[in-house]
């Protein structure tokens, strides 16, 4: 039996369409037994049933006509009454019995007279009289009925009636049953095995189709031209194959979105920071932990909070969270600190993560380190201020440098005029006194514009390539002298720096205002000046040249240092300092390309730090002039080119008082109308440089255009060495710089005499 | 193959087992063993000696029986040893042949039928009282248009019994007395009983019906319908009322007890309620003689309205 259990399950696990066979066999045939048993069970109950009443109806209806025969004692009636009860079918016998058990009458009259002897006949007749089932089975139902008449039992009335008719028509029924059962379990199987084919077939296609499609073959389908639920099963897989694929393609392009976000993320050069609503960090980028120094597993799951430095106030982060707790977006700056304690600057952009019901769920920290571009910032106000303070200086510059020159010009008019009362009163002592010292202070006058040229750029120095240790140490020199004796100036001069392109003059300037200032601030006390040079090596931006002067005079608070640099800026008393010193070496500083700084501490001192890089570059020679012997004929004829009067018209009187042959002009077009008008008539032609309509390097464009070769002295306040380079490459012969005095001039128109 | 080969063992398998099944559920669980009933002789041996009543068709078998059945039990009991059955009969034919074969041991015949037992072995030992009820009655519909006797010539008219001499005899003879002939003039019909000749006048089958006052006062006070519809239109003359008889092979003693017992039915109540049950106030002791007027009745019938047995 378990050998069939398990071959009986075995062959329903393996197929559905065996279990469709199986199954509808199997239902049609319990199905089937179960209708025809049961249908036979109570065909039989039913017919039996009725059988027993129709007995039972039978044996009281002959009781019920039995009474006035039975009372009558008339055995014809009563015989005729039973007689009656063969028309019934299948009736096997009736009686009417006494109540002691005699035969009154039957239906087989030779029994009338005699009396029931069997114990079932007997049973009746000894119990109590009611309703007597004699006999019920298969064969015979024999029910008595007593027979009373007002209550009095007067006999028995008994009916048998056969059950084979009935016996007989349910085995045919059960035949017939049993036929159908199996019948119905054939066509059943039958069908099932058509349906199941029908039904599998399709489910077999499906399947193949479905594990092409688990292969990776997407463009499987089920070919079925089926109405049925197969057949929309299959259009239905159809078109899921065909999402799927949809699906697929999507999700690979969205995972590669994706993970070309997640890598853009996580190699994003910006920290990204999401956090929950209370600050506790879930995911932090590559770019964070390289930033802070954090790992990802330390700074996830902390508070955000890691990162203060103090640097923000309580108010600071409440507004933020105020901010960003509403949905809003909150951009502002942190100087935060990283795992090892160094603090850096951070831009953050912190924005809160909404789901699909715009509900906040976590925010999102996008930083940017701004800690160089910080820097950068400050470097930038300190670089624009020291711009702005450099425009400052340059406007002042070049208001003052238009003030020098016309002072040049007065001063020139001046030293002029008093060497040509010189030369009128050379007897007159007192006159000659008075006119030298109009000269010196001329001089004087003269320094102080130069100074003041030099500060506003217009004094071209020249620049060249220069050791600068040799020139700090003379300008220390010269400082010495005038420094007390109760201020100790210690040097520290590294004499193996490397040149530097500067102008000696300039070099000297900046020593000595400094070095003034600092005698200024040590003036009380007993201090110490500190000139220090060495070189700064740097293989990535070239060395620089680092000179140091400190003192330790009275110190500077911080106003005053922002204003030490402004022109006309002093802290000494009125008429004590023009207030352009450090203004100059700020200017100068910045000529040499370098850079200037002062830290200082009131009462402790001041320190002075400049770095200019070392560097080369052209050297500007002047143009040598060739020796000549000396003059010894002065008759020499002079174009005389200025548009001051002032500056001309001496000069004329001088150069004629020394017998040159003199032409003046009044301007450059003039002068060159002149010269066309006869070329050969000049000797020398002495211009001044700036002059309207024509300035002095035009004329002398000019005149070298007509071929010729005059020479040309040309006089003007700005003479750098770029300037006497441009000027000797248009072909001017010779240079003065304003202001110069009669003999001065003389001296270079001789000396160009002399080498013509 | 071997698929296949599975799954037919699986189907034959389940197949047996079904086809089992519906057997055994189709069999009859039941014991059929063929019952036939034993007859045989065997006398039941009675305790007491047995002796049937006879009581002519006054009512229905079955009304005769509620009547009389307690005088039956009422001598089974007070008579040692002996058992009273009371017999119905189906009509008067049948009575007067088990009268007249010495069925009954004991009977109660109309005073015709008293007559004539007399020549069968009986002798007459007591009466019914209450002369004066012994009478014929013609019952007509109240509703009919009979009014004389002379009004049911060529008409049916109901009687219980050719033998029964109140309910028939004496109102044929009444009909006679009054121009009718009776065998020619109307259509009779003997319907067997003293209630089938009422109801046979109540459901219009005849215009008339003769029957003796104590059916047609039991039957119409049991259906008050009878009573509204129909009227007693003649009446005859009275004779001596049913007799008492007993076979002359019947014990003397048994048969003095029996007369004693009925006689003193209307001295006790129960005895009363039986008596008032037969419409009677008492039975009375009487001789052969008690019935000779009945015999000079039966003369003039014979004579006059047709041939009877005498």
């Amino acid at each position: 039996m378990d050998k069939i259990y398990q071959s009986i399950r075995k062959i329903l696990n393996a197929s559905i369409r065996r279990q469709l066979i199986l199954g509808i066999a199997l239902v049609h045939a319990i199905l089937m037994t179960i209708f025809v048993s049961d249908l036979v069970s109570r065909q039989r109950s039913f017919l039996s049933h009725q059988s027993v009443e129709h007995t039972e109806a039978l044996a009281i209806s002959l009781a019920a006509n039995s009474i006035s025969w039975v009372l009558s004692d008339d055995v014809i009636g009563l015989e005729e009454v039973v007689l009656s009860q063969r028309v019934y079918p299948n009736i096997k016998y009736a009686m009417i019995l006494s109540p002691k058990g005699r035969v009154l009458a039957h239906t087989d009259n030779s029994l009338v007279g005699l009396f029931v002897k069997d114990s079932i006949s007997l049973s009746m007749l000894e119990d109590p009289p009611n309703i007597k089932y004699l006999v019920n089975n298969a064969d015979v139902i024999d029910i008595a009925v007593p027979v009373f008449s007002d209550l009095h039992h007067i006999g028995w009335s008994r009916v048998a009636v056969s059950q084979e008719v009935l016996n007989s028509g349910l085995r045919k029924i059960l035949r017939d049953g049993i036929g159908y059962t199996l019948l119905a379990i054939l066509v059943g199987s039958i069908f099932a095995i058509f349906m199941a084919r029908g039904i599998t077939s399709g489910i077999r296609q499906l399947l193949q189709v479905t594990h092409r499609v688990e292969n990776g073959e997407m463009d499987a389908r089920v070919k079925s031209v089926r109405a049925d639920e197969l057949g929309l099963l299959g259009s239905s897989f159809n078109r899921m194959v065909i999402t799927l694929e949809q699906l697929i393609s999507d999700q690979k392009l969205t995972e590669i979105e994706l993970t070309k976000l997640s890598i853009a993320i996580e190699q994003s050069p910006v920290s990204i920071v999401i956090t929950d609503l209370k600050g506790d960090i879930e995911y932090v980028n590559q770019k964070f932990i390289s930033l802070t120094g954090y790992s990802r597993a330390e700074a996830i799951g902390q508070n955000s909070r890691i990162l203060k430095s103090d640097g923000e106030s309580k108010k600071y982060y409440r507004n933020l969270w105020t901010t960003i707790s509403t949905g809003n977006v909150w951009s502002g700056e942190f100087h935060n600190k990283k795992k090892n304690g160094e603090l850096y600057w951070e831009h953050a952009r912190i924005s809160p993560i909404f789901d699909n019901n715009y509900k906040v769920t976590h925010y999102l920290a996008i930083k940017e380190d701004i800690t160089l571009k910080k820097q950068a910032e400050l470097d930038r106000e300190v670089l624009e201020k020291q711009l702005r303070q450099s425009q400052k200086l340059e406007a002042v510059g070049t208001m003052v440098g238009g003030i020098s020159h016309e002072l040049n010009n007065i001063l020139q008019s001046i030293f002029l005029y008093a060497g040509i009362l010189k030369d009128m009163l050379p007897d007159d002592k007192e006159i000659q006194a008075n006119i030298e010292h109009l000269l010196k202070d001329g001089d004087r006058a003269k320094d102080i514009v130069k100074q003041i040229l030099t500060f506003s750029r217009k004094s071209k120095a020249d620049m060249m390539l220069q050791p600068i240790q040799k020139l700090v140490i003379g300008a220390l020199d010269l400082e010495r002298s005038a420094f007390p004796a109760n201020i100790d100036i210690r040097q520290d001069i590294d004499m193996n720096c490397d040149p530097i392109i500067c102008d000696e003059t300039q070099v000297h300037q900046i020593v000595i205002n400094i070095c003034n200032n600092a005698r200024h601030a040590m003036k009380d006390t007993n201090g110490i000046l500190s000139v220090k040079l060495h070189q700064i090596p740097s293989p990535v931006s070239g060395d620089t040249i680092e000179l140091l002067i400190s003192d330790t005079g009275q110190g500077m608070d911080s106003e005053t240092l922002e204003q030490i640099f402004n022109p006309f800026f002093t802290t000494k008393e009125i008429g004590k300092g023009t207030g352009l010193g450090l203004s100059v070496v700020h200017g100068l500083v910045e000529k040499m390309n370098g850079q200037i700084d002062v830290t200082s501490e009131v009462d402790k001192g001041t320190i002075f730090q400049i770095l200019i890089p070392v560097g080369e570059t052209k050297e500007d020679k002047q143009p040598t002039l060739k020796p000549k012997a000396p003059p010894t004929n002065f008759k020499k004829s002079i174009l005389l080119v200025d548009d001051q009067d002032s500056i001309r018209i001496p000069t004329a009187a001088v150069l004629i008082r020394k017998g040159f042959t003199v032409t003046s002009a009044i301007d450059g077009k003039k002068a060159l109308e002149l010269f066309k008008a006869n070329p050969e008539k000049f000797d020398i032609i002495v211009t001044d440089q700036s002059m309207p309509n024509l300035s002095g390097s035009d004329l002398t464009k000019e005149i070298r255009n007509t071929n010729s070769d005059v020479p040309i002295l040309l006089s003007t306040g700005q003479l750098g060495v770029e300037d006497k380079k441009e000027y000797t490459g248009i072909g001017i012969t010779g240079f003065i710089q304003k202001p110069w005095t009669a003999e001065e001039l003389i001296a270079q128109i001789q000396a160009m005499d002399l080498h013509i | 193959m071997q698929k296949y080969s599975y799954m037919y063992l699986a189907i034959k398998n389940m197949g047996l087992a079904l086809i089992s099944f519906l057997f055994v559920t189709a069999c009859d669980n039941s014991k059929t063993t063929l019952y036939h009933p034993q007859y045989g002789k065997t006398v039941i041996k009675e305790q007491s000696t047995h002796y049937i009543f006879g009581i002519h068709p006054l009512h229905n078998p079955q009304r005769l029986h509620k009547v009389f059945g307690p005088v039956a039990a009422l001598l089974s009991e007070k008579i040692e040893g002996a058992d009273f059955e009371i017999e119905a009969s189906r009509n008067y034919a049948a009575f007067d042949e088990k009268l007249y074969a010495g069925k009954f041991a004991f009977a109660l015949p109309n005073p015709y039928q008293t007559v004539l037992s007399l020549k069968h072995g009986y002798h007459v030992f007591g009466k019914m009282g209450d002369d004066e009820n012994f009478r014929g009655i013609i019952l007509v519909r109240k509703d009919s248009n009979i009014n004389e006797v002379a009004d049911l010539k060529g008409k049916s008219v109901s009687f219980p019994a050719p033998t029964a001499l109140a309910a028939t005899m004496m109102p044929q003879y009444f009909l006679y007395e009054n121009g009718l002939t009776v065998t020619t003039d109307i259509h009779i019909n003997y319907v067997g009983s003293q209630e089938s000749s009422i109801m046979n006048v109540f459901l219009g089958n005849v215009v008339a019906g003769a029957t003796w006052p104590p059916p047609w006062r039991a039957l119409s006070k049991a259906r008050p319908q009878l009573q509204k519809e129909l009227e007693v239109k003649w009446a005859t003359e009275s004779l001596p009322n049913n007799g008492l008889v007993a076979r002359d092979d019947v014990p003397p003693e048994i048969v003095a007890q029996v007369a004693q017992i009925l006689f003193d039915l209307h001295k006790s109540e129960f005895g009363r309620d039986i008596l008032e049950r037969m419409e009677l106030s008492k039975f009375e002791a009487a001789t052969d003689t008690t019935f000779v007027p009945v015999h000079g009745f039966l003369e003039k019938f014979d004579l006059n309205v047709r041939s009877i047995e005498r």
